[in-house]
């Protein structure tokens, strides 16, 4: 990239994260309580409620893994957001309306509503444990992105340091205005992300040289299999990305905590519309970036790349001009934080709020307290970045997939059947994490070599059998227990 | 009964999950298509039991998402329509856009109330 495209990189990027600076501290002063500092004081509107929870859903792995996975695998990789046409609806029609009714009995974050399902404090203990896990991993995924982008476009030799900047922004206005900032910087990015998409969609096409060119070159890449619906994978797993993506949406906290934060409950009924299409006009960026590069290649344009990941910043640094380059580098910036603030938040209130209430011992001060945990989990998902480096794909698989085995099974149905216990909803997330992370242990540890693998089909993923299996012993559980006599749901 | 339906429908999709990762075969496939498929419509029927019509809009979706993931799994073409595959744009279409149309007729224009 040439100097001067590369200042305007910088001043876009710089502009950004001096935006977000500005909103944490506008925020610091409007944050007085917990519930401002958890839940935005239940203020929000409509379309800041749907774009915040698009901001938050997507992260580095729609705008680097998934364009990644793409050039790897073909068209099977959008089996991953297929499902999105479906999925906005099914939050907020099985999910999203009963959270938001435990709302008005104070509750504020997911264990808290499952533990005003599920009394005893071992199902809300259970579940802050699994977020606690699934926000280090996320986390940890967010800041692989940081440093692929920082170092790959903006040219910081040290990947310390890009990450120190990266972290230091996050840090900064989730410390300081929770999710007050958090929230109205979703909405900032989220906006930001979907311009950035729509632009660079385009922008791929032109490069390409057209969609019938694109394709026409693709058909001729590897085995021609490249096109085919599945791609190059094996039929279990685009079924496996379609289940996990498709039915784990119900149990990632950071998108239900949005649920909290909507002023007029009423308006949950157009969220899917706001939220699902905000998120459809975002994905174009995968779709562009992940036809046009391995096209590119194909046209003998580009060289082979040696890390898939690395697709959308040598498009980037390629094929963008300045100032579009800067926008897709603060939309990809926007992407990170976004679901960094969002999985910092709610993996402070799962470490000072629920495990504390579910062992029996509130805490005195929790706002005090979540604004330490903000750093402290910081820097385990720092630890865990520097130990599990895969695709960025496959770690937000395993990360999505975690949350989703744990949660999404007593969330889904415990939320609606009477009869569930608290028995079965805990032996429900146990099952749901202890499978995903010993499958994904196994499947992925090259440590240990008298440790047998996975045992599963080719191509299949721990974390549909995670979410089968988790799924299974709810109702296996609750059928075999007695049904309760009164129930509070 | 949409109640009980639903959660017979979870189950046994539950179950071919597990099937369908551990096994092998086009059996195992379908068992996986079924799944897939399946485990959405009726997590939607489980929570809009009280809606009458959310039998029909639910089962319409699961037509929709068993067609779309049988043309991905079984049905591999050559010939490029409009620049892509038949089978692809059948599945974006069966798995992508047709849910979305089912999702907003069913669910956001539902009756008021209901």
């Amino acid at each position: 990239m040439e100097d001067a495209a590369r200042v305007e990189v910088w001043v876009a990027a710089g502009g950004y994260l001096a935006a977000l600076l500005a909103i944490g501290a506008w925020s610091w002063v409007r944050t007085k309580s917990e519930r401002d500092f958890f839940i935005a004081g239940q203020r929000a509107g409509l379309w800041a409620t749907g774009l915040a929870t698009m901001a938050a859903s997507f992260s580095s792995f729609v705008f680097l893994g998934g364009p990644g996975l793409m050039v790897r695998a073909g068209l099977g990789a959008l089996f991953i957001i297929l499902p999105v046409g479906f999925t906005a609806g099914l939050l907020c029609s099985v999910v999203g309306g009963r959270l938001r009714q435990l709302s008005g009995a104070g509750v504020m974050t997911v264990p808290g509503a499952l533990a005003a399902r599920f009394p005893g404090g071992t199902v809300r203990g259970l579940a802050a444990v699994s977020i606690l896990l699934g926000a280090v991993a996320y986390l940890g995924l967010q800041l692989q992105g940081i440093a692929i982008v920082l170092r790959s476009v903006l040219g910081i030799a040290q990947p310390d340091l890009a990450l120190a900047i990266g972290l230091a922004v996050v840090l900064g206005y989730s410390m300081t205005g929770g999710m007050v900032a958090g929230l109205y910087t979703d909405v900032l990015q989220g906006a930001l992300m979907a311009i950035a998409a729509v632009t660079v969609f385009v922008r791929a096409l032109q490069v390409g040289g057209g969609w019938e060119t694109i394709t026409a070159s693709l058909s001729t890449t590897g085995d021609g299999s490249f096109l085919e619906p599945a791609g190059t994978l094996p039929p279990i797993t685009v079924l496996g990305f379609f289940l996990v993506f498709g039915v784990g949406v119900l149990g990632q906290p950071q998108l239900l905590h949005k649920f909290y934060m909507i002023r007029d409950p009423s308006k949950l009924r157009y969220l899917p519309l706001v939220f699902g299409g905000s998120q459809i006009v975002c994905l174009l960026v995968w779709l562009g970036i992940g036809l046009a590069v391995p096209a590119l290649v194909a046209q003998g344009r580009l060289a082979p790349l040696a890390n898939p990941d690395h697709a959308t910043p040598i498009f980037l640094v390629e094929y963008l001009p300045g100032l579009l380059a800067g926008l897709l580098v603060a939309a990809i910036l926007a992407a990170v934080m976004s679901t960094a603030d969002s999985f910092l938040n709610i993996g402070a209130a799962a470490l000072v709020r629920d495990l504390p209430r579910a062992l029996g011992r509130p805490l005195a001060d929790e706002l005090r307290w979540a604004r330490w945990a903000v750093p402290a989990i910081c820097l385990v998902a720092l630890l865990f970045s520097r130990l599990y480096a895969d695709l960025i794909a496959l770690v937000g698989t395993f990360a999505f997939g975690a949350f989703a085995a744990a949660l999404a099974p007593a969330l889904a149905v415990g939320l609606w059947w009477r009869r569930v216990t608290s028995r079965a909803a805990a032996a429900s997330i146990f099952t749901g994490l202890v499978v995903c992370v010993v499958l994904e242990f196994l499947a992925k540890q090259t440590w240990f070599e008298g440790l047998p693998g996975p045992g599963l089909a080719p191509g299949a993923l721990p974390a549909a059998v995670a979410l089968g299996a988790s799924f299974l012993v709810l109702f296996l559980v609750t059928w075999i227990a007695p049904a309760p006599r009164a129930h509070p749901a | 009964m949409a109640s009980s339906l639903a959660r017979f429908v979870l189950l046994c999709a539950a179950v071919a999950v597990l099937v369908a990762s551990f096994a092998r075969g086009p059996v195992s496939t379908l068992l996986g298509v079924l799944a897939a498929a399946l485990f959405p419509p009726a997590l939607l029927l489980l929570a809009e039991r009280e809606d009458a019509r959310a039998p029909w809009w639910t089962g319409l979706l699961a037509l929709s998402l068993v067609a779309g993931l049988s043309i991905a799994v079984f049905w591999r073409d050559s010939p490029v329509w409009a620049g892509l595959p038949s089978a692809t744009w059948l599945t974006w279409l069966f798995a992508g856009m047709v849910p979305f149309a089912v999702i907003v007729f069913g669910w956001v224009l539902r009756r008021p109330g209901a």
